[in-house]
């Protein structure tokens, strides 16, 4: 009771800024990489590498291209049995489950169904999704109401609508445990995967930026006579 | 028989005192911890959060008063009375200390964010203290029957 896990990094979640649900807050910019490395740099040395396992198997985008879908599937299936919390096990399978529907979605839009034996998903909804290939939701539905939309908008081709929803969906599974708990390693692993959504869907609005920038460039130069700038009284 | 007796007297009158201490500093450390954090995320308000991790030091006075109280002639028959009453009320402190420390540095954490709910946030701190009193306040009435 004295010596709990769960108040060890009070100080690291606490210098961390709050993160708003995705698009609620206009004005909010999500903390840039540099300042989420600089706080992680207060977990212990297990913590460290227990991190960086999590985000490897969860964030792909650092990965070399030819990594392909078995490495990745071992590299999880490890991860899982291996990762001392319960709850951070549960989160990881509920990413990867998540992704797990998407690449059904796209084989069934290709019309590559999965051989037996093939590597292509990961969870407890696999052999389901193999049974129920021809439903839209693959009879999962009632469980996933997201996943019917995820269909539509899959066949009309609307990838980025695709991408926010998949993410407001991830959001809203971390948002629903995110009161569960403290200080300790859990929540920091949960803050990462909040932010790295937030992250990923800011960076969609590269020209609202662009735009917010040069007002504020506008703004600050209002009335200012650039140095460079030819004096506009001729004669 | 009755040395066995006094020793466990003797720790039972330390015990609120020693105790209370322990949680007050854990309670203390983890709510000042999330203090600094918030410092290091803010640019005001500072002092409020550093009075919030303050909060469970309350305990550690509780017991000294206890201590103080629970303190007479150690004897066969005043022996187990001081060691039941000292013990279980300094577990009491203890827990109500550790506990309180999670309360305020949790309310740090969310007053960073929202300022406007300092007050309320504060409110199961507060609620956990109040359990602290009950445990000091009968620890007192009942030393009363503490045979001398």
């Amino acid at each position: 009771m004295i010596l709990e896990d769960s108040t060890r990094y009070a100080l690291l979640l606490c210098s961390l800024p709050y993160l708003p649900p995705p698009l609620r807050e206009e004005r909010f910019i999500p903390p840039s990489r540099i300042q989420i490395n600089k706080a992680l740099k207060l977990l212990s040395v297990e913590d460290t590498t227990r991190m960086q396992r999590i985000n490897a198997v969860l964030h792909w985008s650092h990965l070399p291209i030819e990594r392909d879908d078995a490495a990745m599937m071992v590299e999880a299936e490890k991860l899982l049995l291996e990762e001392p919390s319960a709850f951070l096990r549960e989160m990881v399978l509920e990413r990867l489950e998540l992704r797990t529907f998407i690449a059904a979605m796209r084989r069934r839009e290709l019309n590559c169904m999965p051989q037996a034996g093939e590597y292509w998903g990961i969870g407890r909804y696999t052999r389901r999704i193999l049974m129920h290939w021809h439903d839209p939701a693959f009879g999962l539905g009632h469980v996933f109401g997201w996943l019917n939309e995820a269909v539509r908008l899959l066949r009309n081709g609307n990838t980025l609508m695709l991408d926010r929803l998949l993410m407001h969906e991830s959001w809203r599974r971390l948002q629903r445990v995110e009161d569960c708990h403290n200080f300790g390693f859990d929540a920091v692993a949960l803050y990462v995967m909040r932010w790295n959504i937030l992250d990923r869907l800011y960076r969609q609005r590269e020209d609202a930026a662009v735009i917010r920038f040069k007002s504020m460039v506008t703004d600050a130069l209002n009335g200012q006579q650039l140095i460079f700038e030819p004096e506009s009284t001729g004669g | 028989m009755s040395e066995f007796m006094i020793m466990l007297g003797w720790l039972g009158l330390y015990a609120p005192m020693a105790l209370s201490a322990i949680g007050s500093i854990i309670g203390c450390a983890v709510a000042g911890q999330a203090a600094i954090g918030a410092m290091l995320e803010t640019e005001s308000g500072h002092g409020k959060y550093l009075g919030v991790s303050a909060m469970p030091s309350s305990q550690i006075i509780y017991g000294i008063v206890v201590m103080l109280t629970l303190n007479r002639e150690m004897t066969e028959t005043s022996a187990a009375g001081i060691f039941s009453i000292g013990l279980l009320s300094g577990i009491a402190l203890l827990a109500s200390a550790v506990y309180q420390g999670r309360s305020c540095a949790a309310a740090i954490n969310a007053s960073k964010a929202k300022p406007e709910i300092f007050g309320l946030s504060l409110a199961p701190a507060a609620i956990v203290e109040g359990f602290a009193v009950f445990a000091f306040i009968f620890a007192l009435v009942i030393s009363a029957g503490i045979p001398a």
